[in-house]
């Protein structure tokens, strides 16, 4: 088993190389693609980044740790690339202070949550990125396709962690014709509280994925009373669904090599400058669906809707 | 490295895997051998739900005594790497894929599916209501579409932008899994064109009015054939690929059902 993995490494790697550089490119473009770690998820992602983008592809992998392999720097630079796919925060931070002082060396970072904390568009205009949070008007309008009849949706959320993603949200919730009713707390056992307090307002609750709003415990309470409570709940996970949510929308890691590798030709075919692209959502989705659920707090699921869905827990 | 030598090294080592892959290196497909497959790849299909996918045809396929494993595939990187390295005897593949790979695959077309009658559909290139953009202004613009192989760009300029003379390297091209994602990329201003089908966006317009109504069509593409069905030369007997054929083109309980899932209405034999 081993031996066939090597195997077919081996010959993934050799097919990475073996791509007709598009016209307009320089014959010298290559891509480095950076890794935070050996996680599977980098490597799947990796692959199918090398898979689309059309350039030889050239990884390189921090380990967790840059201490764990100094040289690597040398190593990546000495590919001659011109771009860095970065993938994970760490990564991503590490291309960010590697280009500070090379910026004709284009930087997509992506699989980094909440990626504003990292600071890492600030004083350096060769860096963009696809934010690893699906959009909120994402959610909203898939959310609207599988629940037409959703008009008010409502939302527990923390001031300090995603006051900004609330004002986006209601933008576009106003946009498809949703009132977004948003209650701040400040402590996770206020959860339960708010939830009371809203709840007789909506047909719709919005789960966020914020540090002081999302914990097991309130999660496992909110599957239990969406469905005592007839209400449509929406949120960000497979997991959460299959444990009794309504819905979830999500993306998964090949929609964003895709999305990462249109990007990167996009830069270096010369169409695109990466200050144009800034930090872009995820467009792919991932829809769960819990049928069991729907139909306990009594909704039908179209089924134009239901074919759009990726994963769909059954009755 | 010149590509004479990357090629030979990697001749060599494909011959390499295939040998240990089987262990003997005289592997030869014959129908008894477990492990036939069916692979499936239609990003243009309404139908994404994979996991229904192919319980429904595994099943049809069981019933019907073709003990096939069918795996449909989301994205294009694991149709292709999976189709190079385990190739399928059977496969539901888009034209332009079936196009570039037809020799190197061995791909025999057999039935192609219709769709309202049809063997073919159209693509709508998409911008928001209100957008100022018409086809003479479309250079920088971001354009969200389903993937169309590594070279999409050729294969939109066939399709689409030819007979408008524009080039398709001024344009921004961001690949989405499915037409709905280009679709509400665009209705949310995350991209200002999305290339579409005809069919979905009159499908989801009618749950989701608000997205038909922010739209607008700018142009529309040459007719697109629906996906082939091949078989691939040499890796069936011909008994059992006219045996195939008669099943799809049946029209039995079952194979309606069938249609269904897969979102055609019948099928026609392919003529090139």
């Amino acid at each position: 088993m081993a031996g066939k993995n090597i195997i077919t490494s081996i010959v993934t790697i050799l097919l990475l190389g073996l791509f007709v550089i598009p016209s307009g490119a320089k014959e010298t473009d290559s891509i480095a693609v950076l890794l935070s770690g050996s996680e599977e998820v980098y490597a799947d992602t990796a692959a199918a980044f090398a898979s689309e983008v059309g350039f030889p592809v050239h990884i390189f992998n921090l380990q967790g740790d840059i201490k764990k392999n100094p040289g690597l720097k040398d190593k990546l630079f000495a590919s001659n690339p011109a771009l860095i796919f970065a993938l994970g925060a760490k990564a991503a931070y590490i291309a960010k202070i590697w280009t500070e002082n090379r910026p004709e060396i284009k930087v997509i970072f992506s699989m980094v949550l909440n990626w504003q904390q990292y600071n890492l568009l600030k004083g350096q205009d060769n860096i963009a990125g696809i934010a690893a949070e699906v959009a909120p008007g994402t959610q909203f309008v898939n959310l609207t396709t599988f629940v037409p009849k959703i008009k008010k949706i409502g939302v527990i959320y923390s001031e300090n962690n995603s006051s900004q993603i609330i004002t986006q949200a209601r933008q576009k919730a106003q946009f498809l014709g949703l009132e977004l009713i948003a209650f701040p707390i400040d402590r996770p056992e206020d959860f339960q509280t708010a939830y009371k307090k809203m709840r007789w307002q909506l047909d719709g609750f919005w789960v966020l994925n914020d540090p002081i709003t999302y914990s097991l415990e309130n999660m496992a309470w909110l599957a239990e009373k969406c469905i005592k409570d007839r209400l449509v709940c929406l949120g960000q996970s497979k997991n959460i669904t299959e444990q009794g949510l309504a819905f979830s929308i999500n993306t998964e890691p090949g929609d964003i090599a895709s999305q990462a590798a249109s990007l990167a030709r996009n830069i270096l075919l010369g169409h695109q400058s990466v200050s144009e692209i800034g930090v872009m959502p995820p467009l792919g989705t991932n829809i769960t669906v819990n049928l069991k659920t729907a139909d306990r707090i009594g909704i039908t699921v179209n089924e134009v809707a239901l074919n759009m869905a990726t994963t769909i827990f059954d009755k | 490295m010149t590509r004479h030598r990357q090629l030979l090294i990697f001749a060599i080592f494909l011959s390499l895997f295939a040998f240990l892959a089987d262990g003997t290196g005289n592997k030869k497909v014959t129908f008894a051998d477990k492990g036939e497959k069916f692979y499936y790849f239609n990003p243009d299909s309404p139908q994404s739900n994979m996991v229904r996918l192919k319980q429904e045809m595994d099943n049809f396929l069981k019933q019907a005594n073709f003990p096939f494993s069918f795996t449909p595939f989301a994205r294009f990187s694991d149709f292709d790497r999976l189709s190079k390295v385990v190739p399928p005897n059977f496969v539901l593949l888009p034209q332009w894929y079936f196009e570039k790979n037809r020799d190197k695959m061995q791909f025999v077309p057999l039935l192609v599916p219709t769709r309202n009658g049809s063997t073919s559909y159209r693509k709508l290139l998409l911008t928001s209501k209100q957008s100022e953009a018409t086809l003479t202004t479309l250079t920088k613009k971001t354009l969200a579409m389903t993937f169309l192989g590594a070279d999409g760009g050729s294969q939109l300029t066939k399709l689409l932008f030819a007979q408008h003379n524009i080039n398709v390297d001024d344009l921004n091209i961001v690949v989405t899994p499915k037409d709905s994602d280009a679709l509400f990329a665009l209705a949310l201003g995350q991209v200002e064109m999305a290339l579409v089908s005809e069919e979905n966006l009159t499908n989801i317009g009618k749950v989701n009015p608000i997205i038909l109504e922010s739209v607008r069509s700018l142009t529309e593409s040459i007719p697109i054939s629906l996906p082939i069905l091949c078989y691939r030369k040499g890796a069936i007997p011909q008994e059992k690929i006219e045996e195939i054929k008669n099943l799809f083109l049946g029209s039995n309980k079952k194979q309606i059902a069938i249609m269904d899932i897969l979102q055609f209405d019948g099928w026609q034999e392919y003529y090139n």
